[in-house]
């Protein structure tokens, strides 16, 4: 399983649908809060070219924003 | 075709258990009929040389006989003439072995009295043979059974020589080679067993038809078992026997019979069910689209709406009725500006982010939303008791203030290197309370009508006038709201206003501000200042 990173904000709401989902699966991830943690931001801007939360890489795999089907689509294709 | 190894086994036993009793029968019917022959051959041998022996006795001159005895005699005329007779006798019968007359001495003794044999046996004793002592005894002829001495195979035959008084004088022994007897049951045998082995070889060939005749028909009912079970039912079952083999075959066409009513029935069955379920399936979908239609629907249709369309679907209870409720209106300050300077992706993301968490203070304290519009929202707050719906509506509009101004500062942050695309989001409230008409108001068109559930009346218009009147992240409060939420939140009288369409004018309050810093407990939620590892 390719590691997952989540990069999210404490108020946003679809951060938190997303933390919940993956938990859910049984699917470990790590969690960077982009607010506290500057170089997570850093990052966060770098592999997805945007400014938006949640961002979700999974391996080489980005996501902007919690789409459930299109994420269950690339995990099960692993 | 190969022949399978239950017929062969089946073949093999009728033909087996037929010779065998062929055999049993034909070996015992050999046995029985050589032994008749053999004793008729040896009778007819025996009446033959008793018949020449009795003959002969009653020929012999028994007085001339009686005076006759020992080496002494063997020159005597008497002699002469009966030892002549004797071989004249032996001649004309064709016997190879000597005929003697023999006279008892003593109890178990025999004296040759006249011979043909060699001269020097006349007169010698010799033991009593067991055969001859009924002839001496009671003066009856005798014959004995075949026996052997080493040299050959005899028969002897002994006649009573009697005085007319009936006392026996002599015997006279004849003896017969019974070689030739069997020879003769020799070549019997040979023909009976030659006879035996033609009635096997015959029985063989009629037990394989025979076996070939049981079996053809079980070949037929084997291969007809073998079409049912691989479900061929069209294959008529016919075997023309009226034995039980015969009555096996009609069960077995019956069986057919009724395997293929029952294929028929359960095929039958098979098609309704299947249509049946095809039937289930369409009605599956059908419940299932309109499960879709609903979770779609219940997106825009308050949460009020859906739960009394729930609790009774035929007869919702949706006509207008006074009630007591709050009505929150808020709005995005300068919406309209926002939207013309962001691209439409940037400002659908600034909805959705800050409206979702909106959305979710707004469920929590009991609130519907019945109108959305672009740059706000129209929210109702019902409940049983009159204050707490108030305090519900001023709640809410609280936490949305807190959550605005949490989001504005994380969005401040991400943005930091990039201030030109960020525009901090400005909310302002207006609230009022009070006995409204809430349920379905309708629209009639041109086209089909339009419905929609909603709070109307002064109290819902009041509101959004008030908000018309509220600052940046200002609460105002109608009378009445301000009225009930006195002991949960600090209130002040802002003044009193003239509201558009509004008769007389109206006292305004507004919510104590808050201080103008970001606390967590006002957001709700902790801000983390190091990465977390959620593990699976």
């Amino acid at each position: 399983m390719e590691p997952v990173n989540l990069y999210t904000t404490p108020t946003c709401s679809q951060c938190a649908k997303t933390r919940a989902w993956f938990s859910a699966q049984g699917i470990s991830f790590t969690d960077h809060n982009v607010v506290a943690d500057a170089e997570a931001l850093k990052r966060m801007i770098e592999v997805s070219g945007s400014r938006n939360v949640p961002v979700i890489q999974i391996g080489d795999r980005v996501f902007v924003g919690f789409d459930e089907n299109e994420v269950a689509a690339f995990l099960a294709e692993q | 075709m190969s022949r399978s190894p239950i017929k062969l086994r089946l073949d093999i036993k009728i033909a087996a258990l037929t010779v065998a009793m062929v055999a049993v029968t034909v070996t015992l019917m050999g046995l029985l009929h050589y032994g008749k022959a053999r004793d008729e051959i040896i009778g007819l041998h025996q009446q033959d040389i008793l018949h020449i022996a009795t003959t002969a006795a009653l020929s012999m001159d028994v007085e001339a006989h009686a005076v006759l005895g020992g080496q002494k005699a063997r020159t005597w005329p008497a002699f002469k003439r009966m030892r002549g007779f004797l071989l004249a006798v032996k001649e004309e019968n064709r016997l190879e072995m000597p005929l003697s007359t023999l006279r008892r001495v003593g109890e178990d003794e025999v004296e040759y009295v006249v011979t043909t044999h060699a001269m020097a046996r006349i007169g010698t004793r010799h033991p009593l043979p067991k055969s001859a002592r009924p002839a001496f005894e009671r003066g009856e002829a005798t014959v004995t059974d075949p026996y052997s001495d080493g040299q050959g195979m005899w028969l002897s035959a002994y006649a009573p020589i009697k005085h007319p008084s009936g006392a026996v004088e002599a015997v006279l022994a004849v003896t017969y080679r019974a070689d030739k007897i069997m020879t003769e049951l020799t070549a019997r045998r040979r023909l009976t067993i030659l006879y035996a082995f033609a009635v096997l070889v015959v029985a063989l060939v009629l037990s394989i038809v025979l076996a070939r005749t049981v079996t053809g028909p079980v070949k037929k009912l084997l291969e007809a078992a073998r079409s049912l079970a691989l479900g061929d039912y069209e294959r008529h079952i016919e075997v023309k026997s009226h034995d039980e083999v015969g009555e096996l075959a009609e069960g077995f066409e019956q069986m057919r019979l009724s395997l293929k009513e029952s294929m028929a029935a359960r095929e039958q069955l098979t098609a309704d069910l299947r249509k049946t379920v095809h039937e289930l399936e369409d009605n599956l979908k059908k419940v299932q689209l309109l499960e879709q239609v609903k979770t779609q629907l219940a997106k825009f249709v308050p949460g009020r709406v859906v739960r009394l369309i729930e609790e009774s679907p035929e007869r919702p209870a949706l006509q207008k009725r006074e009630m007591d409720v709050s009505v929150l209106f808020l709005d995005v300050v300068g919406y309209t500006r926002l939207s013309e300077e962001m691209d439409r992706d940037r400002m659908d993301y600034i909805i959705q982010r800050y409206f979702s968490n909106f959305v979710d203070v707004i469920n929590d304290n009991g609130g519907d939303i019945n109108e959305t519009a672009g740059d706000g929202l129209m929210i109702v707050f019902h409940h049983p008791a009159p204050t707490e719906h108030a305090v519900r509506a001023v709640l809410a509009a609280r936490s949305i203030q807190s959550i605005t101004r949490a989001i504005n500062a994380e969005e401040a942050i991400i943005h930091a290197d990039d201030e030109g695309d960020f525009r901090p989001i400005a909310i302002k409230y207006g609230i009022n309370s009070g006995a409204s008409n809430v349920g379905v108001s309708r629209f009639e068109g041109l086209g089909e009508d339009r419905y929609t559930f909603t709070a109307t009346g002064p109290v819902t218009n009041v509101a959004a006038r008030i908000v018309d009147l509220a600052g940046e992240d200002e609460i105002l409060l109608g009378e009445e709201t301000a009225r009930r939420v006195t002991d949960a939140f600090s209130v002040e009288r802002k003044g009193e206003f003239s509201l558009k369409n509004v008769r007389d004018p109206v006292t305004i309050y507004r919510v104590e501000p808050l201080p103008d810093q970001i606390t967590q407990a006002a957001e709700g939620r902790k801000i983390m200042d190091e990465d977390v590892a959620y593990p699976a």
